[in-house]
């Protein structure tokens, strides 16, 4: 049979399937699962933490890390139940972020809505971008 | 701890990505019991249906919002979905839903004539 010579198609097909790796949302990645968006003034950080109850999570910022660590409660099953599905995590959990700029520590703010954790750190004066006027 | 479960499936051939939330499914003596795990879900965006084949499905809608520039991308935002064959034993009209915490809770009750029973043995 005559095929069409392509000496890169195994090469093409290596970095298909990298990039179908790597852009796949579904690799796991441990709890809680964190998106972090970059704004001028701000880097707000979302983590979605279903179950957990606002004194059962404590944020800490230290040296430039985010920490964010919890407790999340199992089903009390009673020895009559008959467990069907058990796919829910459970248990203690901690995740550490690294924020590389400069954060205002003080006016570091969160909220928890429906299992949604938001933080919001804003960044620091020196570290905004600043508008030089021309004289 | 294990890894979060909340992302395993993604159905794109819709106009929303859909995910299958995790979930816990027991029952006691009286009641079936599923606790699944919705986080970004309220009241207002969750839809439970059961339809003639007694097929129990849950939908929500991730409603919180979330500003431009992603830098980390860890879970997409969408929707959940999850069906489950519910069998003729439960009573389909008295199902009670909570959602607290982006946590759905659903119990439905056995119906009555399925619950167990004492017999007594007449004398």
């Amino acid at each position: 049979m005559v095929c069409t010579y392509r000496p890169l198609s195994s090469v093409n097909f290596l970095r298909n399937s990298l990039d179908a790796l790597l852009n796949d949302s579904s690799i796991r990645h441990a709890y809680p699962l964190v998106n972090a968006y970059d704004s001028t003034d701000s880097i707000t950080v979302i983590a979605k933490v279903p179950g957990v109850t606002k004194d059962s999570v404590s944020i800490l910022f230290e040296n430039g890390t985010l920490t964010i660590k919890g407790t999340k409660n199992k089903v009390n099953f009673t020895d009559n139940d008959k467990i069907l599905l058990n796919e829910r995590t459970n248990g203690n959990f901690e995740k550490s972020l690294t924020i590389p700029v400069k954060i205002n520590d003080s006016a570091i703010s969160a909220t928890l809505v429906n299992g949604v954790l938001t933080i919001v750190l804003p960044k620091s004066d020196e570290v905004k971008p600043k508008t030089i006027t021309i004289n | 701890m294990s890894n979060d479960n909340n992302q395993t499936t993604c159905e794109t051939t819709q106009n929303e990505k859909y995910f299958t939330p995790a979930a816990d499914i027991y029952t006691t003596t009286d009641h079936l019991i599923a606790v699944i795990d919705m986080p970004g879900v309220g009241k207002g965006d969750v839809t439970i249906e059961i339809d003639e084949n007694n097929i129990l499905s849950v939908k929500g809608k991730q409603s919180f919002q979330t500003p431009d520039n992603p830098v980390l991308n860890e879970f997409s935002k969408g929707c959940y979905y999850r069906a489950f064959s519910l069998g003729d034993s439960y009573n389909r009209e008295a199902v009670s839903a909570s959602l607290d915490n982006g946590v759905l809770e659903l119990r439905i009750p056995l119906l009555e004539e399925q619950k167990p029973r004492k017999i007594e043995i007449a004398v």
